[in-house]
């Protein structure tokens, strides 16, 4: 290790932890497997929880099975949506924020459950009215989707129709768009910092247009500083903010409202 | 310098990497380099400083002269390995890096014998001969090479890739297995060069993307081949907080890790001990881009004094990047180290 | 007059130590405590039936300091003080109290004849101040309590103590909620208000008769939350809370001192660190050596920059070794050798930095007390030093913030631990910036959600 007298001073006298003691509590907690974590949080109702297990597999077909059964026993499909299948996903997303499990697990699990809700809708007699539309899409020049993708999966578990525009999008087709669907709020999400300045020229061209709404930024490269500089910026730090988020606009919440609640730097 | 005897710049980046240095930090990049001012002072921008050998150099070179940091870093993307497998690109703007268009989608049946005359590996070779010609000896080369595992997410998907590693390991093997033989090949002539530190790029490994327990089965056998099949010194990057997979990176042949911001160094050293040297980790966009004089001062000092062993931006510096900021890395770690000497 | 505390008295953590402390004090027969020496203090508990009467009593005690002073003497110990929590009958009973005190002085004024031993006596009397369910802080117990102290003082006792139990009312009632802001109304302010008003009249009773006014610990709020946070596996309440407790109970117990006290303050609430960071006065601590009457998560950590060394408290009853007092007490008397040597070679810091990475990491408690971070909690309290609501405020995220930091250090959480601190950070965070707004805001909230809070009656709010 460089500079030998750095180290001896912000190295004084230390210990690995590990060396002398146990943190046996860390030590279970770490020992816990993923289903067992999720053990503890599935609805009891024994109609549901096959079919939130199903999600949290990323098992499609148990998702559908698991559906068709709480059916055939009187259960409304529109009501599944809210209590098995995003009660599914609550727990994956739990889980997921506290790193006992990762994206791929979220993916699996995000796909699973938008196959039930397509399911679910098909054995509806009723239409489910969503409770508000949100934009989401990846700045210009930006591949990497996976934050959206998380997004969307979570703003559609929460029952909002998402018109997802996809990765690398540019300026104009977004506010094309905010333009035609006027929607609660619009999501962009940026990972690498060569495509955030892209959050600025959609604000510009919003405020250009007058078309006021909450634009949610997040991603790796993006930070509350930027986006506390853009006029109808809101930093969005973690994925499952978003709904909370949309929720707050729906109750009223202005973007400054916004900022006072989800700003956390 | 010390005790009146002069150390090349190339010696104390590697001795340093090599976890042999006990008196000096050197600072420099293992990331990309290239800033909107740099391409303004050198007349070389992208994109065609990502396809024309004399502009990449140039470019790469500028990093130098304006920065006073003493590296040569090519090239300034992680794509071009992808585009030698068959990958389309969008090749980006001046303020835009190259980015896969279309992943291949499928398994390429498998990969040409001559790495060398594929996408632009050669203009990366003929900017390797012009810096062997231009610039001092004793400036190390860096050269990035895109990771097998972001490589395998180029050609199939990431998004597939990831969720494969769940669902379909053994598609996952296959990609990375080909990945993994085009790097080598990609290695060995970048070996026939004069280059310092070969630096492996591999951010789509990062525990933002995969479990710990995926990338140790999957992405560091795959990383120890391509160590173990280079002579050259190495350097593993991976974004993120990478320390749940500090561990298994340090166990993968490399002589130093560099890690982001997000990562505490103090907490790494705890990690990996002594076994490899630490690089980085002052943050490219909220200390580089967004800061100010103090704010890069600081986070310098903090990295040294918590014991990182190169100083480097944490990931590659944004386009916008002022060069002032740059030069306060440097000065900031040159004084540090004085004071201590 | 109350001088409240706005600078540290260590601009530099690493100059604490233990057995050295910026203002030593003068106690007893023979003793100074902080001037280069650390002394064990052994506490010890009747055995219930012998409350029945004075008479038992004072027998009872006359045979627990008969047994201490033997056992010290026959080692070879140069110092020992003697604490005498007092049972509720010797406090209701002022007078029984007095007879104690009066008993167990004059064996040690005969040992201290004989022998040259040094040695001093501190009581601490019961906070009697309640009735049934309802504190009463300020009535005729109250006058009782001072009573107490009045006929202590005139028999013999060399150092005067109470833990006092201001805010117990409101803490009880959010310690178990989670309710962080509760337990900085309850401990930073409501516990603060109690303890000037009392304290103010303590201290004048020691001036009278020459005794020294040693200090508080938050015995009823910070140890409670150990104690309910329990060992590593126990889930009752997240062991990031119980410090955020304990630190907001230094800027309460500092309130002591403020009124006139000099230290060396009481030992169970573990905030002392962090007040011997702020006023440079001795301290009492108890870690390994009070196992037998609690277990703890940094038994060697708290040892770090003790200048009396405790053991809480030990019912006396027979060993294998003699009696329990005679055990404990000698056991702590060969700690205190062991830190005397260090001092007396030059090797203190050494040891210090021993005691304290032996449980630094342990537990999430014993990281915060840790001294450079004890510090840090202190520094954070002067900053606002002369407002009670935001000192304790201040001590509360800088917790927090140590905490953050140290899982970069080498601190493990469990997830139970982390969620608990994100969420009483966001919460603290939430708080208003001014006393008077949290202040009206908390009586608002707490006079409707606690049965027995009576803020007027207990606290003149």
């Amino acid at each position: 290790m460089a500079l030998k007298k750095i180290k001896e001073r912000s190295m004084a006298l230390d210990i690995d932890p590990d060396d002398i003691l146990v943190r046996y509590n860390v030590r279970l907690e770490k020992e816990i497997t993923p289903e067992e974590a999720a053990e503890e949080l599935y609805p009891d109702d024994p109609l549901l929880k096959p079919i939130a297990q199903a999600v949290f597999v990323g098992d499609e077909e148990g998702v559908v099975a698991g559906l068709e059964k709480a059916i055939s026993e009187g259960r409304e499909p529109l009501k599944l949506i809210d209590e098995a299948l995003i009660g599914g996903m609550n727990v994956v997303s739990k889980l997921y924020d506290e790193a006992v499990i990762y994206l791929p697990d979220v993916m699996l699990s995000s796909d699973a459950m938008q196959k039930g809700i397509e399911y679910c809708k098909s054995k509806a007699t009723s239409d489910m009215k969503p409770k508000g539309t949100v934009i989401c899409h990846v700045a210009e020049g930006d591949v990497h989707d996976i934050g959206k993708t998380i997004v969307v999966a979570l703003l559609r578990a929460n029952g909002y129709n998402v018109v997802d525009l996809g990765r690398d999008c540019p300026v104009e087709e977004v506010v094309e768009h905010v333009e035609k669907e006027r929607p609660l709020m619009l999501t962009g999400t940026a990972l690498m910092t060569t495509t955030m300045y892209a959050f600025k020229h959609i604000n510009d061209k919003l405020k250009e247009k007058n078309l006021a709404l909450p634009f949610v930024c997040g991603g790796g490269a993006v930070n509350q500083d930027f986006v506390s500089k853009l006029e109808f910026g809101v930093y969005g730090e973690e994925a499952p903010q978003a709904p909370r988020m949309a929720a707050s606009i729906l109750s009223g919440a202005t973007v400054e409202k916004l900022r006072e609640e989800f700003h956390k730097h | 310098m010390r005790g009146g005897i002069h150390i090349d710049a190339d010696t104390q980046l590697i001795t340093a990497l090599h976890g042999e240095a006990t008196d000096f930090v050197p600072v420099t990049s293992v990331t990309q380099t290239a800033t909107l001012e740099q391409m303004k002072a050198s007349g070389a921008a992208w994109p065609a400083a990502h396809t024309d050998p004399h502009k990449l150099y140039m470019l790469a070179n500028t990093f130098r002269s304006l920065t006073g940091i003493p590296v040569i870093r090519i090239p300034f993307e992680i794509t071009l390995e992808a585009e030698a497998l068959g990958c389309a690109l969008n090749m980006g703007k001046m303020d835009k890096t190259p980015y896969v268009n279309e992943p291949v989608g499928h398994l390429p049946d498998s990969v040409p014998r001559d790495a060398t005359s594929l996408g632009r590996v050669s203009v990366i070779l003929e900017a390797l001969d012009l810096i062997e010609q231009k610039v001092p000896h004793d400036v190390p080369v860096v050269v990035g090479v895109t990771g097998p595992f972001t490589l395998a997410g180029h050609l199939a998907g990431i998004e597939n890739l990831v969720k494969w590693t769940r669902t379909d390991p053994d598609t996952v093997q296959e990609y990375l297995t080909l990945a993994t033989t085009f790097l080598n090949d990609y290695l060995e002539s970048l070996g026939t060069r004069s280059v310092d530190v070969v630096s492996i790029l591999e951010p789509s490994a990062s525990t933002d993307m995969i479990s710990p327990s995926a990338f140790k089965r999957f992405v560091m056998p795959m990383l120890k081949e391509l160590a173990d099949a280079t002579e050259t010194t190495k350097v593993l990057h991976i974004c993120g907080d990478c320390t749940p997979i500090l561990e298994y990176m340090a166990q993968s042949g490399y002589s130093g890790l560099s890690v982001e911001s997000a990562v505490s160094v103090k907490k790494a050293r705890r990690i990996v001990k002594e076994s490899v040297s630490l690089v980085g980790n002052i943050d490219p966009v909220s200390v580089l881009l967004q800061g100010d004089h103090d704010t890069v001062a600081e986070a310098t000092e903090k990295a040294i004094l918590e014991g990182i062993d190169v100083v480097a931006p944490g990931c590659g510096l944004a386009p916008a990047t002022p060069t002032e900021n740059i030069v306060t890395m440097r000065k900031e770690t040159e004084r540090i180290v004085n004071e201590y000497q | 007059m109350v001088k409240r505390f706005t600078t540290m008295a260590y601009d530099d953590p690493d100059e604490m130590t233990f057995g050295v402390a910026k203002e030593p004090v003068k106690a007893g027969l023979g003793l100074t405590i902080g001037d280069g020496f650390t002394t064990p203090e052994i506490n010890y508990a009747p055995r219930p039936e012998t409350a029945s009467s004075k008479e038992k009593l004072v027998k009872e005690y006359k045979s627990i300091t008969t047994d201490i002073m033997d056992r010290m003497v026959a080692v070879g110990f140069p110092g020992v003080v003697l604490e005498t929590e007092h049972v509720q009958e010797m406090t209701n009973n002022p007078e029984w109290g007095a007879a104690v005190a009066h008993a167990q002085k004059e064996i040690m004024e005969k040992y201290h004849d004989e022998y040259g031993i040094n040695c001093a006596l501190r009581h601490t009397p019961g906070d009697i101040r309640e009735d049934r369910d309802y504190l009463r802080l300020r009535e005729d117990k109250y006058d009782t309590l001072l009573k107490s102290f009045e006929l202590l003082a005139e028999n013999g006792v060399d150092m005067l103590s109470i833990e006092s139990m201001g805010g117990k009312e409101v803490f009880d009632h959010a310690i178990l909620r989670d309710d962080v802001p509760g337990v900085l109304f309850s401990i930073g302010c409501l516990g603060a208000m109690d303890m000037e008003y009392i304290w103010k009249d303590i201290v004048n009773i020691a001036k009278k008769h020459n005794v020294v006014p040693a200090g508080d610990t938050d015995c009823a709020q910070a140890n409670t939350a150990m104690f309910v946070a329990g060992g590593l596996l126990d889930k009752n309440l997240a062991h990031t809370l119980a410090i955020i407790a304990r630190a907001i109970a230094a800027s309460r117990t500092l309130v002591a001192w403020e009124c006139g006290a000099t230290g060396p303050n009481k030992d169970c609430g573990y905030e002392g660190t962090i007040l011997k960071s702020i006023g440079g006065r001795p301290i009492t601590q108890e870690g390994k050596t009070s196992t037998c009457a609690h277990s703890d998560v940094m038994g060697n950590l708290v040892m770090q920059c003790c200048d009396l060394w405790s053991n809480e408290s030990v019912e006396y009853h027979g060993e294998f070794g003699g009696t329990s007092v005679q055990a404990w007490g000698e056991t702590l008397a060969y700690d205190c050798t062991l830190m005397n040597v260090a001092l007396k070679t030059g090797t203190e810091k050494t040891l210090r930095d021993l005691f304290m990475l032996s449980d630094k990491y342990r537990d999430p408690q014993g990281y915060v007390l840790a001294y450079p971070n004890a510090w840090k909690v202190g520094r954070a309290i002067v900053e606002d030093g002369d407002d009670l609501y935001l000192r304790a405020k201040n001590a509360a995220l800088e917790t927090c913030n140590i905490l953050e930091e140290g899982v970069n250090e080498g601190l493990k959480l469990t997830r139970f631990e982390t969620k608990a601190l994100r969420d009483a950070k966001i919460a603290l965070e939430g708080l208003p910036d001014d006393q008077d707004t949290f202040i009206s805001e908390s009586l608002d909230k707490y006079k409707k959600e606690v049965r027995v809070f009576e803020p007027k009656r207990n606290y003149d709010l």
